[in-house]
């Protein structure tokens, strides 16, 4: 059996087939998180004559073929439940990271090249919490903890993880990287945003770093966003709080290595900002 | 555009005012708009009691300005009606 925490989900995974385990194993995350889980459920994969039968929470899921399909299948599901049991929270298409205290978002579609760069930070000294989403309410971001999913081509543009890659399992071109397994602190946890970054992809050209209006950075990070639960007028009213308290940049990003140190400067510039409950004395 | 026209904005419409612009969100259409601080400053000066021939010079005198933008505001007039946040 498996155990594993997605924010406000835990998950129980069962499995007589050694084989879907270590696929299934593949693509867990072992984030530390510090949000409680309100909802369980138990995902069920046994191998049967003619392939694998998944049952969650005692009801019947789409029979797989194989093993690999079967893990990708529970895989989504419990992606699908864990957003899910997020209705209230405005979900936005970015990495998240921190640098000396100071949290950032990265906006930017798919393929922009979010992951490529929070895979060159994390070798960088910031702290990764995640490359994909995170989730938005009250002025507070929540990464959503899932491995890296590194493109075998962007492997060439991160010699720092080929050792890793090396024993990681290829999947649908990509590897995966579990930043707990590869020996970083890993944490999904709420705090302010300290600056917001909207990535425009400039593949082989220079990186420049340029100040963005917040009303077009809540355009920008609105593209990338889905409703909440509350509707609309909640989305843009937390969008533009958050905008609103955080620096707005673009980057557009060519040099990964210019792309680090620009967003390093722009942080630096920053006052960390205090943490809610957070109490500073004098020495 | 009838300088005695008096601009109003319409009901219902959410403004969320951020440092440098304003964020509206309009119920009614189900859409957002995007505004920098002078159309939305010029959004707020809608309140049906400034008529549109007074405008430019009260933007040229919120920002300093050596001259009236006549044009501009009327421009940025008629595209708040055109996107129905003002009548």
């Amino acid at each position: 059996m498996r155990s594993i925490h997605i924010l406000a989900c835990n998950f129980s995974v069962v499995s007589d087939c050694e084989e879907f385990l270590a696929a299934f194993d593949g693509r867990t995350q072992h984030a530390s998180q510090n949000f409680a889980a309100s909802r369980h459920h138990r995902l069920e994969v046994l191998r049967t004559d003619r392939g694998y039968t998944l049952r969650e929470d005692g009801r019947p899921l789409d029979p797989q073929s194989d093993a690999e399909g079967a893990a990708e299948a529970v895989f989504w599901r419990m992606h699908e439940l864990s957003i899910a049991a997020l209705p209230e929270f405005t979900k936005i298409h970015a990495a998240c990271a921190s640098w000396r205290g100071r949290r950032f978002v990265v906006a930017g579609p798919a393929r922009s090249g979010k992951t490529t760069l929070m895979t060159r930070m994390l070798f960088e000294g910031f702290e990764v919490h995640c490359d994909d989403m995170v989730v938005l309410r009250d002025g507070e971001v929540l990464p959503f903890p899932r491995r890296l999913w590194i493109r075998s081509s962007a492997v060439l543009l991160l010699p720092q993880i080929v050792p890793f890659v090396a024993k990681s399992r290829r999947i649908h071109d990509h590897f995966s990287l579990d930043l707990a397994e590869l020996g970083f602190d890993w944490h999904a946890d709420t705090a302010p945003v300290d600056a917001v970054f909207f990535l425009h992809p400039n593949h082989g050209s220079d990186t420049r770093l340029e100040a963005c209006p917040k009303y077009a950075m809540a355009q920008l990070v609105m593209s990338q966003s889905g409703l909440p639960a509350g509707g609309a007028q909640k989305w843009v009213k937390e969008i533009c709080a958050m905008v609103d308290a955080a620096s707005s940049y673009l980057l557009h990003c060519g040099n990964l290595d210019s792309a680090v140190e620009l967003v390093r400067n722009a942080l630096a510039q920053q006052p960390r900002k205090s943490h809610v409950g957070e109490i500073r004395s004098d020495e | 555009m009838d300088p005695n026209f008096r601009p109003r904005t319409v009901d219902g419409i959410e403004i969320n005012e951020v440092a440098d612009g304003y964020v509206i969100y309009d119920p009614n259409q189900d859409r957002v708009h995007y505004l920098n601080h002078t159309a939305g400053v010029i959004l707020e000066l809608c309140n049906g009691r400034v008529s549109a021939g007074e405008l430019p010079a009260l933007v040229q005198a919120a920002y300093d300005l050596l001259d009236p933008p006549v044009n501009e505001v009327a421009g940025c007039v008629e595209k708040l009606i055109e996107e129905r946040l003002i009548h």
